[in-house]
């Protein structure tokens, strides 16, 4: 017999190879302990979504229902409007979509803003930069403005920003600011980031996504101060210690609110003294 | 026949809740590069023997003169003896065990040997025709034993290094296909073996003309069901062999996300942990006992294969390559008629071809149906007495080692060989 066996330690490696033949080939057959996978306990929290997909649900619920609430788009129904007094100016109805449930109303999105004509265009050399409210919300788009300049004209007022009560922005317009121009101005519009502004009020440090460069001594368009925090822009407002500009008859701003309410009132007061219903003096006597 | 119980380890045994793997290593990988593989068995709660029985041989063409997907592959097979195989009253059986003339074990054991050599002595081209020519061997094999009513489930698997797979079965054992792109939207209808549970090899029906061999023989191959033309696994792709101890009890998606989060290798043996947790669940729900020993947990063995593709060279630029030789691992877990049955072996062969083929199937087989008749040294001498004259062949050496701390080197020629 030619044959050899020998017994080894599992484990010891060996040459395996053939009578006569110099190729060979070192082999090894080894053993080792192994522990059963096995899933630690924030493993199994986190691949069972039936633990917290109900606490997670529950949460995004509240955040939509705290949003809503905070922002009114759901709050309680107003008390029924009082009889008004004879002379009295109406006030402007409220033309949103409601829709009330028990004692709650659920508030449709406010209408879009309609351009108007500016009462009194600017100067060639000013720049009219929109001054939201403090503590309003306003919302930049980061659809980049086209580069090329386009003269502005009185019959295009720009539409500079849309203002969004809502924290989240649900159900405010995605509006399309257009960057400050003027006839004959050189605009460099510059792509923002998404963002959203803050207006709390503070010093300026830093300029507006879109600048205007303005010849001669014309003064720059006020900047306001914005901050990122993690892709949240907050503006912290105008510039200290530049002249403010003055408010314009915006589309939607309170001049413009009083201005039609007076005229409202003027018009009904006018109609009740040509039907002989209205009142004899201011007085509200007969 | 006589049984002879296995020598007790020699080695401490592994720490508890922990289980001892077989690694085999060769210059061209573990032991191969472009797959990695895993096995489990576990005797379960319902039978004090073993009638699983878990195998995995790898060839390899040294003289690199075959050709794609020769060169280089593996087969997997998973083989459930059936629980009412029992020997006949001609079988002496001389040293009784816990198992008495239960012959399931020996069912498995013969049909894995018989598969190997039937698969390779196949005169047929494809892989596919290869694996049916495999089983109706095996289904053969067992009959002609003669040695009772021997019946046992087989699935198998044969990969290439290329990628090619192809699979068949006879019986209920499961193959499952996780392929990567299934990751992400789970797996759409992940099981692709084992369907038929009133099949067995060894009950002769290979050999029935009545029986449409079509339909007794589960087949497989990547993109089956249509989608591609692609006839190849991709890298990535998990391939789960099982006894239906474990896919009774267990759902394959469960499975796959274990595939996905942990080391192959740790859910492999994490397989019937998993499945005696589940089985206590669902015990629990449906009101009954949860004892360990009254869970009713049949045999569970597992084989999970991941599919890595070939990298670069197969051969290593410091290895030679050797003329008209094959490398040849197996690993295998023991199936057996004691309660203890189990374990691993490995077994690394270095054989010689120069006429065409080599010994080391029908050494593989030899050496497998003499287990629990012979110790491990006798066995392997008879093994090579049993393979020698099947091919001619005089170049043989062996390395073998076990979980019981056994290991033996064998060579042909006592002046050469293993050293």
């Amino acid at each position: 017999m030619d044959e050899n066996i020998q017994p080894i330690t599992v484990g010891e490696s060996v040459v395996l190879g053939f009578g006569g033949d110099p190729a060979a080939l070192r082999v090894r057959i080894t053993q080792r302990n192994v522990a059963p996978a096995r899933e630690t306990a924030l493993q199994k929290f986190f691949y069972t979504p039936r633990i917290w997909a109900s606490s997670v649900a529950s949460l995004v619920v509240v955040v939509l229902l705290g949003t809503a609430f905070a922002s009114g788009t759901i709050r309680p129904a107003p008390p029924p409007l009082p009889t008004l007094a004879p002379g009295a100016p109406t006030p402007t109805p409220d033309t949103r979509g409601v829709f009330s449930l028990g004692g709650i109303q659920l508030v449709g999105l406010p209408a879009a803003a309609t351009a108007t004509p500016r009462p009194a265009p600017p100067s060639s050399n000013e720049t009219v930069q929109p001054t939201p409210g403090i503590g309003e919300l306003t919302v930049f788009d980061p659809t980049p403005v086209d580069e090329q300049p386009t003269p502005v004209t009185d019959d295009a007022p720009p539409v500079a920003s849309v203002t969004c009560n809502q924290v989240i922005r649900l159900g405010c317009p995605n509006p399309r600011p257009v960057a400050p121009q003027i006839a004959g101005v050189q605009v460099a519009a510059t792509p923002t980031p998404a963002s959203l502004e803050i207006s709390v009020g503070g010093p300026e440090t830093e300029p507006t996504p879109a600048t205007a460069e303005i010849p001669g001594d014309a003064q720059p368009p006020p900047t306001r101060q914005a901050q990122q925090y993690g892709g949240v822009q907050i503006d912290s407002g105008l510039a200290v210690g530049r002249e403010l500009p003055k408010p314009s008859a915006q589309p939607g701003s309170d001049v413009d609110e009083a201005l039609q309410a007076a005229t409202t009132a003027v018009r009904s007061f006018e109609e009740q003294l040509q039907d002989g219903s209205g009142p004899s003096d201011f007085g509200g006597k007969p | 026949m006589s049984t002879v119980t296995r020598p007790r380890s020699e080695a401490p045994p592994p720490p508890a809740a922990m289980s001892r793997l077989l690694g085999i290593e060769t210059p061209y990988g573990k032991p191969v590069t472009w797959a990695e593989v895993a096995m489990i068995t576990d005797i379960g709660t319902t039978h004090a023997w073993n009638d699983d029985r878990c195998l995995v041989v790898t060839f390899k063409d040294l003289g690199e003169t075959t050709s794609s997907p020769w060169r280089e592959f593996m087969l997997c097979l998973v083989a459930d003896g059936a629980t009412s195989s029992s020997f006949g009253p001609h079988v002496d059986i001389v040293e009784t065990s816990s198992g008495g003339r239960h012959a399931g074990w020996r069912a498995s054991q013969v049909a894995q040997g018989a598969f190997v050599v039937g698969f390779m002595n196949s005169q047929q081209p494809d892989p596919l025709d290869k694996l049916r020519d495999g089983l109706r061997a095996a289904d053969r094999t067992i009959q002609d034993a003669n040695e009772g009513s021997l019946q046992t489930t087989l699935t198998a698997l044969f990969l290439s290094a290329d990628g090619t797979a192809r699979a068949a079965s006879i019986g209920d054992s499961v193959l499952a296909v996780l392929s990567p792109e299934h990751a992400s939207k789970g797996s759409k209808k992940p099981k692709k073996l084992g369907y038929e549970d009133s099949t067995a090899v060894g009950s002769g029906q290979t050999r029935s003309t009545n029986i449409n061999q079509d339909q007794l023989i589960e087949t497989w191959w990547p993109n089956k069901e249509g989608g591609s033309a692609e006839s190849r696994i991709q890298r990535g792709t998990y391939l789960v062999l099982m006894s239906d101890g474990i896919s009774d009890n267990m759902k394959i998606p469960a499975i796959e996300q274990l595939l996905r989060r942990h080391p192959l290798d740790r859910v492999t043996v994490g397989l019937p942990k998993r499945t005696r947790e589940n089985r206590e669940q669902d015990q629990k729900k449906s009101g009954a006992s949860t004892r360990q020993n009254e869970l009713g947990l049949d045999n569970m063995s597992a084989i999970v294969v991941r599919f890595d593709g070939a990298r670069g060279a197969s051969r290593p630029a410091t290895v030679p390559r050797l003329e008209d030789a094959s490398l040849v691992c197996a690993m295998g877990t023991y199936g057996g008629p004691e309660a203890d049955s189990g374990g691993q072996f490995g077994l690394v062969c270095l054989a010689g071809q120069e006429n065409g083929a080599t010994a080391a199937p029908e050494f593989l087989r030899q050496f497998l149906e003499s287990e629990h008749r012979l110790d491990v040294r006798a066995r392997i001498e008879q093994a090579w007495r049993g393979a020698r004259p099947s091919r001619n062949q005089a170049r043989f050496s062996a390395l073998y080692a076990d979980d019981h701390g056994l290991s033996f080197t064998f060579a042909n020629d006592p002046a050469r060989g293993a050293r």
